[in-house]
């Protein structure tokens, strides 16, 4: 695939100009944003996108947790159902007691996503590890 | 007569039923809850089930006496406002009923007059201690709120510095060696004052709930060659040999987060006051009743006038040798307080310019 739409949200200005700095030096990668649980989850029905980033702790409506846990869901009544093997990325600044801890809740429903990344993060390591995940379902080779 | 005053609910014990009968009837004109009870252990009941303002307790009763209904009253809940009424209203037993808790004393026979002056001495009373609790629950929140502040505040700007830093260091930009040696040193000091919000939040936070750890069987010997593989680059970096001495499995009951915080902490020391090309060794063994943890290196070692210090906030040894190493001086009591989780001890030995060894014993059963 040589378009992919990542959709990258996160409550912080600096931080999405960030990400969009970075990934802009991939060609392949159009980016899309939030800055809110409820405007992912608008935008995910509007631009269907290849992977999410979705920062946890966001300060505005619903948070990140939420939003996962509502794409994820396994229910066939779901308004995203559609959308429940999208991959999503969790973005944390969370100190490293919980970090281990997420690692081994990774895909269950307490962690409901494929990945996680802690702020900040160096630009080659966020690509690499979006490139990780999109080899693993398949989206790049 | 205020609202509130009419709702507080009042109860009398007394084994007369004469006086339980006066103060009903003068009471209640006043008050909407106002219960008697002819024994103490009734009236203890009551006080453990319902929310109750004031009691008046009669002193001389059969069963439990008043002086040990003010006693236990007072175990159950200080807030709650004690008076006294007693035909023996001598100065000892006043005394003794003051110091068991009791705010106030009534001499039987008493005026309706003298029962609601004491009744009304009682509301103030009650009251300035209710405002007392609200003006701690409101300290008590202001401290909370300061933690997140603290929290979100300062972290999240920090965070996002410290990440425009590394996309001016790593976004193919044009910038030569000198201002990358600028940008390296800048993001340097940023993450040391992210980690040490994340620091003093952690052991604010331990100190004021302690670790919500859950316990469970868990395997540590992967922990270790985690963490270990976490400082590869310093390890590599100073030429350090590290050298794990473990089983090949090695199950205790833990918390695998705070397990590897303690593990992250004395890892991060060894390789931090080593010297070039020097070891670190991490040995694990265990008996029947304790498993042994043991983080040594053969850096530049402590002072033994230091040692007690050690575990205590903030204190970081300051001299020509440590001047260059970072550090929040809170890593030892995050690691002391983990291992005070698991009921064990952490001794340390030391010796200046040789090398520094933590030992940590934790019991098996806990």
């Amino acid at each position: 695939m040589n378009n992919i739409k990542i959709l990258v949200v996160d409550d912080d200005e600096d931080f999405l100009f960030t990400v969009r700095t970075i990934l802009s030096k991939k060609p392949e990668y159009q980016i899309f944003e939030a800055r809110s649980g409820r405007e992912c989850l608008e935008q995910l029905t509007k631009v269907e996108p290849n992977l999410i980033l979705l920062d946890v702790i966001m300060e505005t409506d619903i948070d990140g947790f939420n939003v996962a846990q509502q794409i994820k869901s396994t229910d066939p009544k779901s308004p995203y159902y559609k959308y429940r093997d999208v991959p999503i990325i969790f973005l944390t600044s969370v100190e490293q007691k919980s970090k281990i801890k997420f690692a081994d809740k990774i895909g269950t429903p307490l962690m409901p996503s494929d990945d996680f990344i802690t702020k900040p993060i160096k630009p080659a390591d966020l690509l690499q590890r979006i490139e990780e995940v999109l080899k693993k379902h398949r989206l790049i080779n | 007569m205020t609202d509130t005053e009419k709702s507080l609910t009042i109860v009398i014990v007394d084994d007369d039923p004469a006086i339980r009968h006066v103060c009903l009837s003068i009471l209640q004109k006043n008050y909407k809850s106002v219960f008697a009870f002819d024994k103490a252990s009734d009236a203890l009941d009551f006080v453990q089930k319902n929310p109750v303002d004031i009691i008046l307790v009669d002193l001389k009763m059969p069963g439990i006496s008043g002086h040990e209904l003010i006693e236990r009253v007072n175990q159950l809940n200080r807030d709650i406002v004690i008076v006294v009424i007693t035909a023996y209203a001598t100065i000892e037993n006043a005394i003794e009923a003051m110091q068991k808790g009791a705010s106030d004393f009534l001499a039987k026979p008493f005026t309706p007059d003298e029962l609601r002056f004491a009744i009304k001495k009682a509301l103030d009373k009650r009251e300035l201690i209710l405002q007392r609790a609200r003006a701690l629950q409101e300290k008590r929140e202001m401290e909370e709120n300061y933690l997140s502040f603290v929290s979100h505040q300062l972290k999240s700007p920090l965070s996002a510095a410290q990440q425009l830093l590394y996309l001016l260091e790593g976004g193919n930009y044009s910038i030569d060696n000198e201002a990358h040696e600028v940008i390296k040193r800048a993001i340097n000091r940023i993450s040391e004052a992210n980690r040490l919000v994340n620091e003093w939040l952690l052991v604010s936070r331990m100190e004021k709930a302690g670790f919500t750890s859950e316990f469970v069987e868990t395997d540590i010997v992967p922990l270790i060659s985690y963490e270990v593989e976490r400082y590869r680059e310093e390890i590599n970096k100073n030429r350090l040999e590290v050298i794990t001495e473990t089983p090949e499995r090695y199950t205790i009951k833990t918390d695998p987060s705070s397990f590897s915080m303690l593990l992250s902490n004395l890892i991060s020391n060894a390789i931090k006051y080593n010297k070039i090309g020097g070891r670190v060794i991490i040995r694990l063994r265990g008996d029947e009743r304790f498993t042994i943890l043991e983080v040594e290196d053969t850096g530049i070692g402590i002072k033994r006038e230091y040692i007690p210090r050690l575990f205590s906030k903030f204190f970081r040894v300051r001299d020509e040798k440590t001047r260059n190493i970072e550090g929040t001086g809170l890593g030892l009591v995050i690691v002391k307080r983990i291992v005070d989780e698991h009921k064990g001890n952490i001794r340390v030995e030391s010796e200046p310019d040789k090398g520094t060894k933590f030992i940590i014993t934790l019991p098996k059963d806990l």
